[in-house]
Parts: structure tokens; sequence; C-alpha cells
């Protein structure tokens, strides 16, 4: 008798147990059939200005869309226990264009050419280099382009209009500048300069700030410097060229800049962190994304409304770079998934986006009079774009940018010379996959 | 044959053993499995069999081997400063002070904030132009200092920042420790004639060294666990100076997808810590028996 | 080997100091002013001891008693140093100390729970207080053998208070302070740790210890036996107040009031509630139809302090009441306690309880193994040694 007390109350304990565990699952069935969508997206305006239309979605399709907004810098590591799962808690991804190799090799996004086909979506409204960056890969589509983040020289014309700044320079150097610059060696010799100059003035004025904080930050931003001086990671062979001479060249000059021109601290600094310095007027340029226009335009985010102009890279290869939407081949409802970018990538959703700043990617957008109207720059946008390098897509350019904002970073902090540190670059490269 | 007894037992304990099973042995038998592979989170399957591989070019990987180097420093400085900064917040909050509690909550605080908030707090705060403590120090003639930018100030900020916000655990163990201390040796001490530092050294210090060794271990332990502060506030940057352990073993895992290298580090960090934890878990069982 | 004054010592535990007592962690470190019943509350505080004085002489064996919560371990701690005084004047050797810390009493204490040390050895216990004084080794260790080997702790030198039986630790405790050579020796409550049969060996220790250390005792204890037979002299307590001073013999045969002879003897006197009466100048006492007449020098007492007839508490000790063949009054037997050389007799007298003491030697063939319940015996009560108690509780006589 006892002891058949005791098994049933062991097994009462087991059942409760399992009926708390069937209670969640229960109630994920439930959100399958009210049909919700969810997307793990990045902090910044072109997500907002996705978020702004998910209503006008979920009226015109009756699916729900859940957007988890976290900071740029979890967001791979999130994304990837997700995609090596059975199923995603994820419905739609949205791939930054150096994840894509690594997605692509790892087979978790959804050739998209059967969706194309069946609802007759014109891919070929995308800018080229968009659609090679953040669409095709390899003969098949995997993405459409969500929106562009090519970096550029943002400068303040006011402040290097100086005329006294004008002067010294002169009388140092013999000749005159003019921003932007033609070479990036000048580039930075101007804004050394003027950090020195106004650091002299009692004015508290860099010539220059940086994100050259390990890991993404200094990868991303010191590519412009490479790729502007003439260098890249491989050849058009695949035979790697980091620690190039032209690649260490970038790089003394890269941290001739951080050093002398940009605020202590900037070897620390993050985007915020230099956007921070940038947006309370103590900065003269900035190379960062183009999408940081109407940024710095927004009195609510910035104290230098109108003050910044976009040019290219002096030396003039910027870093192209761009997002993509894509359906995680463990999706649960690819239909109502592809549904979803097939709206939100329409003409008349991707134009309203436009409108709020998220920077476009269809040509059609680029060119459109309303568009154009409300942002000028774009026309440099476009010419910038023409000659914009993108990261290589390979398997592992994730651990590839890993790598080269360790030892960018040991550089930058003087634990090594630009050429070990690219030395050490190129020898970790043998070991990635391309 | 087992008693009846001992079979009533297992039967209520087997949800239990099930739970912790799943949640703890087989994740950890799994990781140990797949250590001896070539586990990439972009392909299926195991890889390559790699026997020992992994841990010898763990071992070889001088990265791997600085963050250890780093983070044994970090430990200790932190433990260190936490301990004889934590016994003396301890001993003073052991004594009757006005408005004591309220001292004592200000104390807490700091350990009621996840890390990351400590992290981004403090990352503002210390911003080299735009931060309060550049902006204060600029008063006593220290202007723009990077500190966390600068190799030299890079990993002294952020033990200073982790003792900032752990020291109240320290504080909270030694005081627990201070507080159950039996009262009556004090008094038998001051008839015997001793004057209160000897009271403290030949009563207080010895009767609360099992308490130190447990409080100084068990910090050790999640000290070298110390990872989402290093993830906030430098990335293990500038260079490698604050790269700790267990941050380097995450980027193997979640940036490289090297699965199975980073298991294999993590079982080496295992073995590192076992010994303390044995240690630690010794004084703890003699204490409870004596 | 000195004297010990204290001149009207009260100690009051003001309120708020029972709560900061309080660790942070809400654990009352200190609950004992709390927990006392009867106690006067007043607007400082909680008045644990009050109108205390007493000269203790030197080389006096001196006991405090009384149930807990009766202020003798707080004299106790207000002589040692450990409380402070809140009024009155302690005097140790002619020398005013309220405000000289412990260590400059020159005392030494044996607590309740001994209070070892628990990480030194018994030797280090022991020898703690001399190496304070800076006392040279050779000299210690002399003195630590020599206590050890009186108390016959010599083997345990070496271990820690954690591997010895509480009679040990109670040895070593004893010896902590014999080495010190105080000049007035404190127990509190020393015994009350042990089992009762180590608890008399102790006690018997504790007086030949007395014979050869020879100096000042002052021995808190709630235990009247400990009281009756290791004090010179007994301070009895109660509520914070000394009931009454004096030597064993005279708390005992002469008890001040009803709570002292009461709480002294066991088992306890036989108390009635009853009236003197006066008949033609005869003082006498009825009890259960029968008069209690007083003798003479009853009679004289009376006569002298003037005493009216009244209601009165009659006391009388359960040896005092005998049984008889005939007359005396008839009781029943409740209980019966077999102590080896007497029975204790609880018996029913018209409904009230009467303990009688029945030496061995009164037991006949029958009643060898005692009474049995219900039995019918006859009680005769002795009436040369009668206490009355007035209705101020006090000795009338």
């Amino acid at each position: 008798m006892k002891k058949l007390l005791v098994i049933v109350l062991a097994l009462l304990m087991v059942f409760s147990l399992a009926a708390c565990g069937g209670q969640q699952s229960g109630g994920q069935q439930q959100a399958t059939e009210t049909k919700v969508l969810k997307i793990l997206m990045e902090d910044l305006n072109a997500t907002d200005q996705v978020l702004a239309r998910l209503d006008d979605f979920e009226a015109a399709t009756g699916i729900k869309v859940e957007a988890e907004v976290i900071n740029y810098a979890t967001m791979h590591d999130k994304l990837v226990t997700q995609l090596t799962a059975s199923e995603s808690d994820y419905d739609v991804l949205v791939v930054d264009c150096y994840w894509v190799g690594e997605f692509a090799e790892a087979g978790w996004m959804e050739p998209l050419d059967p969706y194309i086909e069946a609802s007759g979506f014109d891919t070929s409204v995308y800018l080229p280099t968009m659609m090679e960056m953040v669409g095709e890969l390899n003969g098949v589509t995997y993405e459409l382009p969500f929106y562009n983040y090519m970096m550029a020289l943002i400068y303040r014309p006011d402040v290097f209009a100086d005329e006294g700044l004008h002067k010294a320079y002169v009388a140092k150097y013999g000749v005159d500048f003019t921003m932007p610059t033609e070479t990036l060696a000048e580039y930075v010799q101007v804004a050394d300069f003027t950090t020195a100059y106004f650091k002299e003035q009692g004015v508290e004025m860099y010539g220059a700030v940086h994100q050259a904080g390990r890991g993404d930050p200094i990868a991303i931003e010191f590519c412009n410097y490479m790729y502007s001086n003439g260098g890249d990671f491989y050849d058009a062979d695949g035979n790697i060229t980091v620690n190039n001479p032209e690649v260490v060249e970038a790089l003394e000059l890269y941290m001739d800049a951080v050093a002398n021109a940009s605020p202590a601290g900037a070897a620390g600094f993050n985007l915020d962190d230099a956007y921070a310095v940038y947006s309370a007027g103590k900065a003269a340029s900035f190379v960062t994304y183009n999408t940081f226009m109407p940024v710095l335009d927004d009195p609510e985010q910035s104290q230098v409304v109108g003050l910044s102009e976009i040019a290219n890279i002096p030396g003039g290869h910027s870093l192209n770079g761009g997002w993509g939407w894509a359906i995680p081949h463990n999706a649960k409802d690819k239909d109502a998934s592809w549904e979803f970018i097939n709206y939100i990538e329409s003409f008349d959703v991707a134009k309203l986006r436009a409108e709020g700043g998220s920077a476009p990617t269809r040509s059609d957008i680029f060119s459109d009079p309303d568009i154009m109207a409300l942002y000028p720059y774009y026309d440099t946008v476009l010419d910038i774009m023409k000659t914009a390098v993108m990261l290589p897509i390979m398997p592992d350019s994730t651990p590839l940018m890993e790598i080269f904002g360790r030892e960018l970073s040991e550089a930058v902090s003087g634990n090594k010379t630009a050429q070990e540190a690219l030395d050490q670059v190129a020898l970790e490269m043998k070991d990635l996959k391309r | 044959m087992i008693s009846d007894r001992r079979k009533n037992a297992l039967i209520f304990l087997i949800p239990s053993l099930i739970l912790l099973g799943v949640t703890i042995v087989l994740p950890l038998a799994y990781s140990f499995f797949i250590s001896f592979f070539s586990v990439d989170l972009k392909y299926k399957g195991l890889g390559a069999f790699m026997g020992f591989g992994n841990y010898a070019s763990a071992l070889k990987d001088q990265y791997f081997m600085g963050s250890i180097k780093t983070t044994v420093i970090f430990s200790v400085i932190v433990v260190v400063i936490e301990f004889v900064l934590g016994f003396a917040i301890a001993l003073l909050f052991n004594c009757k002070i006005k408005g004591k509690n309220i001292f004592f909550s200000i104390v807490i605080i700091p350990m009621m904030i996840t890390p990351v908030a400590v992290g981004l707090t403090w990352r503002l705060l210390l911003h080299s132009t735009l931060g309060v403590v550049n902006w204060l120090l600029s008063f006593i003639g220290i202007t723009g200092h990077a500190w966390l930018a600068d190799n030299a100030t890079a990993l002294g900020t952020v033990i200073f920042i982790d003792v900032w916000q752990q020291i109240s655990y320290m504080v909270l163990i030694l005081l627990a420790g201070l507080v159950s201390l039996p009262k009556e040796p004090y008094e038998a001490a001051s008839i015997d004639g001793a004057s209160r530092w000897q009271s403290f050294k030949y009563v207080t210090l010895p009767l609360m060294a099992p308490t130190f060794l447990v409080a100084i271990l068990l910090r050790l332990i999640t000290a070298f666990k110390t990872y989402d502060l290093i993830y906030v506030l430098t990335k293990g940057g500038p260079g490698t100076a604050t790269e700790v352990v267990s941050y380097y073993i995450y980027k193997q895992a979640f940036t490289h997808l090297k699965t199975s290298r980073a298991a294999a580090m993590s079982f080496i960090l295992l073995l590192i810590l076992i010994p303390v934890s044995y240690i630690a878990t010794r004084i703890l069982r003699n204490r409870n028996e004596g | 080997m000195a004297t010990v004054q204290l001149k009207n010592i009260k100690k009051i535990y003001p309120h708020s100091e029972s709560k900061q007592k309080k660790g942070l962690f809400g654990k009352k470190k200190d609950e004992e002013p709390e927990k006392k019943h009867n106690l006067q509350i007043t607007a400082e505080g909680t008045v644990a001891v009050q109108q205390f004085s007493l000269d203790i002489a030197d080389k006096e064996f001196i006991v405090l008693v009384g149930p807990s919560g009766c202020g003798k371990s707080t004299t106790l701690r207000m002589i040692a140093g450990l409380d402070t005084i809140t009024e009155g004047e302690l005097y140790i050797d002619g020398r005013l100390v309220n405000d000289v810390p412990p260590k400059g009493r020159d005392i030494a204490m044996v607590f309740q729970n001994y209070a070892l040390y628990p990480h030194m050895s018994v030797y280090d216990n022991m020898a703690f207080a001399l190496k304070l004084r800076k006392m040279p080794k050779a000299e210690i260790d002399r003195k630590v053998r020599e206590a050890a080997e009186i108390l016959d702790i010599t083997e345990y030198l070496d271990r820690k208070p954690k591997a010895l039986s509480g009679g040990q630790r109670q040895r070593v405790a004893i010896g902590r302070a014999i080495v010190r050579e105080p000049q007035v020796f404190l127990m509190d409550e020393p015994l009350s740790n042990l089992d009762a049969k180590l608890r008399n060996q102790m006690r018997s220790e504790i007086l030949k210890l007395r014979q050869r250390i020879d100096t000042t005792f002052i021995y808190v204890t709630h235990d009247q036996t400990e009281a009756m037979t290791l004090g010179d002299r007994i301070v009895i307590m109660r509520d914070g107040f000394i009931q009454q001073i004096g030597t064993p013999h005279e708390v005992y045969n002469h008890p001040h009031n009803l709570f002292v002879a009461g709480f002294i003897g066991t088992p306890q006197m036989n108390f009635f509630q009853t009236r003197l009466e006066c008949e033609n100048g005869e003082f006498y006492v009825p009890l259960y139809g029968t008069r209690f007449e007083l003798n003479e020098k009853q009679k004289q007492m009376i006569k002298e302090r003037g005493i009216e007839p009244q209601e009165i508490t009659l006391g009388i000790r359960p040896e005092h009441v005998s049984l008889c063949k005939e007359g005396g009054v008839e009781a029943e037997v409740d209980v019966s306690e077999m102590m080896g050389s007497s029975v204790h007799l609880h018996c029913s007298v018209q409904g009230e309880e009467v303990v009688v003491i029945v030496s061995g030697l009164e037991l006949g063939e029958e009643h060898a193994s005692g009474f049995s319940h219900g039995e019918k015996v006859r009680l005769h009560f002795d009436s040369n040694v009668l206490h009355l108690f007035g209705a101020d509780e006090v000795n009338l006589l």
C-alpha cells in the first residue's frame, strides 16, 4: 500500500513537471495559429522604418510581425544558435553582407528563386552592386537587398573652411588643402594638423574621430583606408595580400590618425562612442555609414544639424555594405516569411522606408524625385558606390573580421607594428576557408 | 539489496535527477565528446576525429595561453583587492554605526545590477572626451585619459569596475561570517586582558580563516569565469590587453564557429578550476562538521 | 585575593540597546534583557538589577542564586566589566573600578558555555592571557602545566576544544582562569551545561580547587543545591532585587521571605494559607482542625514585635513533617518517590498537596520500597520549626 502511494506521488511530480512544459508548447502553438513572424534586427534607423510599416502589413495580410531589436554586436552569435537548431525562433533573417558567405556555406538561407518566380518579383530593380553583395551568390538568389550602409567620409566643411587653419597649414606645409583631400595620406595629415591647430587655439575640435575599438568597429573602419590605399585581403587569384606594402602603409596612416587626429580613447571607441563625439560637434570628420547623414540632421540626435557633407574616402574606395532579407532554412512557415519580404521590398513600401532615411537599394528609389528632393546627397552616394569595394564573400568571413579586428587593435594600441599585426592576420588567414 | 527506505528515496529523487542529468550532465558529457572531433557549426556532423588534437592546438595557441595569463592576473588582483577592501567594509558594518542600513543598501546595489548594464554605464562614464570621470578629473589637472583604450590602464580599469560591482559579494560573505562568530571568545579575551587589536588579531582573524578561504576561492572561481563585463567594456581590447579566457573561448565558439576547439578549451579551463573548487568544498564541509 | 564591594548598583538596559544588538541579518545577539519577566521597565529601559549592595570579604566564596532573569548574571558581568554599571559604585580591593575595563580589574571568569578559543589548543587557551602579559615562556609553561595537573587535563594539552567532552572543556575553562592567579574568580553557571553526574563531581572539585587557590570567588548559579554546598554566603535574587544575603544555614533556616523559603531547599517548603490567631494572649495557628501552639521563643518574638493576629502563610519544610500512627492529620498518598535513603511522599490533605520526607529508618518492612497510590497515612507537623509569612510575604519572626 505504502509503496503504491510513493509511486503515485512520484508519478504526479513527473506529470506536473510535464504539464508545465506542455503549457509552454501549447502557447507556442497558439502563436502560429494567429501567424506571428519573428525577426531579429539591429537597433538603428533602417529598422525603425521597417517597424513603422508593420501595422500596415498586419492589416493587409493578417500576419503579425514581432521584431526583436538588439545591439549589432550580439546579433551574429544569437542568430547562429537559432540557425543550428532544428527549428528557428526567427522566421525572417536580416543578414549582414559579411555573413553571407558563412550562412550560404552552412545552408542556413533558403533559396528564394522559387518564391521570386511564383510571386513575379522583379529583382532587376536593385542596384547591381547590392544584388552582388546581398542578393545572389553563385547563381542562387538567397536574399533581397534590405538597405545599404556603404561607408563614406562625413565631414564639416564649416570647420575645414577656418581661415586660421588654412593659414597655419600653408605656413607649415607650403601648400593649401581642400577637404576632401585627394589622397589618404593628405587626409591624415590635414586631420592631424586640424586637431593640433584647434588644441593650440584652446578649442575642443578634433580633425577626425575614429571607431578604433577592438572587433568590428576597427576592422570595418580600416577597410576604407585599406581599399583607398589600393590594398585588399586577397588579389584576383585568391592570394593573401593583406600584409602587402600598401596595406601596411594604410595601417600606418590609420595608426597615425587614431593617435594624433582622434581624441584620446578612440582606440576603445565603438560606433556609438565615435558618433557621440562627432554629433556633439567635437570632431570635423568621421569615416562612417552614409546612413548617418539623416541622423546627423535630426535635431533630436545631433547638435550639428545641417553642417555635414558626405564625400568619397580620400583615395577613392569606400567599404560597401548592406543588409539583405532572407528566409532561414528552418523557418516554420516559409510562405508567410516570403509574404513579408515581398511586401516590405515592394516599391511603395520601400519608398516609404527610404523617405524615413533608410538608405535605398533599389535604383528606382534612388532616382525617385521625391527621395532625391529629400536626400540630395544620394547623388554622391551613388557616385561613391561605383568604386566601393565589398568584403570578400567567403564561409569564414566572420572569423576573418574577428582576427582582423584583434590585430588592428594590437597595432593601434602599440603592442605591434603595422607589419607585425598584418603578418599575423595573413598567417591566420591561411586557415580560413575561402 | 537496497532497503525499502532507499528505494522510496530513489523514486522521489528521479525527477530531479533527470532534470540535473538533462541540464548539466548531458551537455557536459556531450561537449567532452565533441572536444575530440572537429565540429564546425557551419557544417552538420562531427567532422574528423582529432583525438587530443584540439587540446594540443589550444595549448599551442598563443592567444589562448595569453588569455589565461590575463585571466589569472585579473582574477588574483580583483580577489585580493575585493578581499582586503571587502573585509574592511564588513568590519565597519559589524560595528554599531548610525545609518548603517542605508550604507549597506548602497554597498549592495551594484551587485543587483547586471554586469552588462554596469559595463554600459561605466563605458559612458569613462568616455574619454564626453565622460563624467574625465570631466571630474580635469579639475585636478588630469585631462583626456583613455581609460579603456590605453594598454597601460585598460586592465586596471576593468579591474576597478569589477571590484566596484563585485565587492558587495565579498562584503556579504565576510559580514555573514563576522555576524555568526561566537560572542563568548571575545568576552573571554577581554577578560584575559586582550586589547581590541589583540582580540582582532588572536580571535577574529583565526576564527574567520575558513570564511576567508571560502570567500576567496569562490570569488576566484567566478572571477576566472568573467565574461560579460569584458564583452561590454573592451571586447578584449585594446589589442589583447583585456582578453580573458572565457571571452576567447566564446569567440572561438560563436564567431569562428569552432565548437570542438572551444569545447577543448573549456575543459582545459575546467581542469584549472577543479582543484580550486575542490579545496573550497573541502573547507566548507570541514567547517560544517566542526 | 581582594575584597569586592558593591554599593547600590543599578543596571538598566536601554530600550534601544536591545534593538541595536540585532545584527544586520535580524539575528539578535543578546536576548537576555528581553526574556526577563517581572523586571521593572522605566523610561530609560529595562531595570535588570537595582539596589544591589554587598560587601564581599577577601577569600570569601559568594554565590549569587535565583531563577533565570533575576539579574544574577548581569551583576556578575558588571563585576567583570563586560556590562557597564548604570548607577552605583563597584570597588575591587578598595579601588573604584566602574570605568576600568575588564583587563584592568585583575579578575578571571569561567563562562557557562566555556567560551574557549575554538582555534587554539588547550595549552594555548590556557596560556593566552599569560602571553598577552608578555610573561616569559618558561614561566607560562610551568603555570599551564601546573594548572593542567590540578585539573587532570595534562594529556589533552595539544587537543583543540572541539575534541574534548563537556566536562573536559569546563576544566580547560577553569584552568584558563587559574593560571591567571586573579584577585577575584568569577564563575557564571559553570556547571549548568554538564550532566547530573559530572555536575556533582565538578562541584566537589570546585570546592577542592577553592581550598587550593584560596581567593575571592563569586559564583552564579540557578541551582540552589550548588549555592548551598559551595557558598560561604548566598545572595538570593529575584527580579533584579536582592531577597536575602546569608550563610547557607541562615537562608535555609531563617528565610527572609516567602520567595527565599520556596527557592531554597528541595523538595520545596510546604505552604498553607491560614491565620495567626490569638486566644487569651496565647498565639496559635490553626491547621486542618489542629492547633499549632507556638513555642516560647516564637511567642516572645511576637510580643516584642507587637504582631497582631492576621492572615498568614504558614511554611513547614518537608523534613519537619513526619508520619505517625495516631493523631495528626489524615492524608492520602498521591506519589511516592523513592530516593534511596529516604522517600518523598506527595500527599493530599483536604485537597492540598503536602510533601513529606520520610527517612529510610522510619520506613517499616511493609513500606521498604515506598507507598502505594491512595494509601492513607497520618501526618505530624513539627511546630518548633514553623515559618510564618505575613501578607507582605516577609517572615514575621
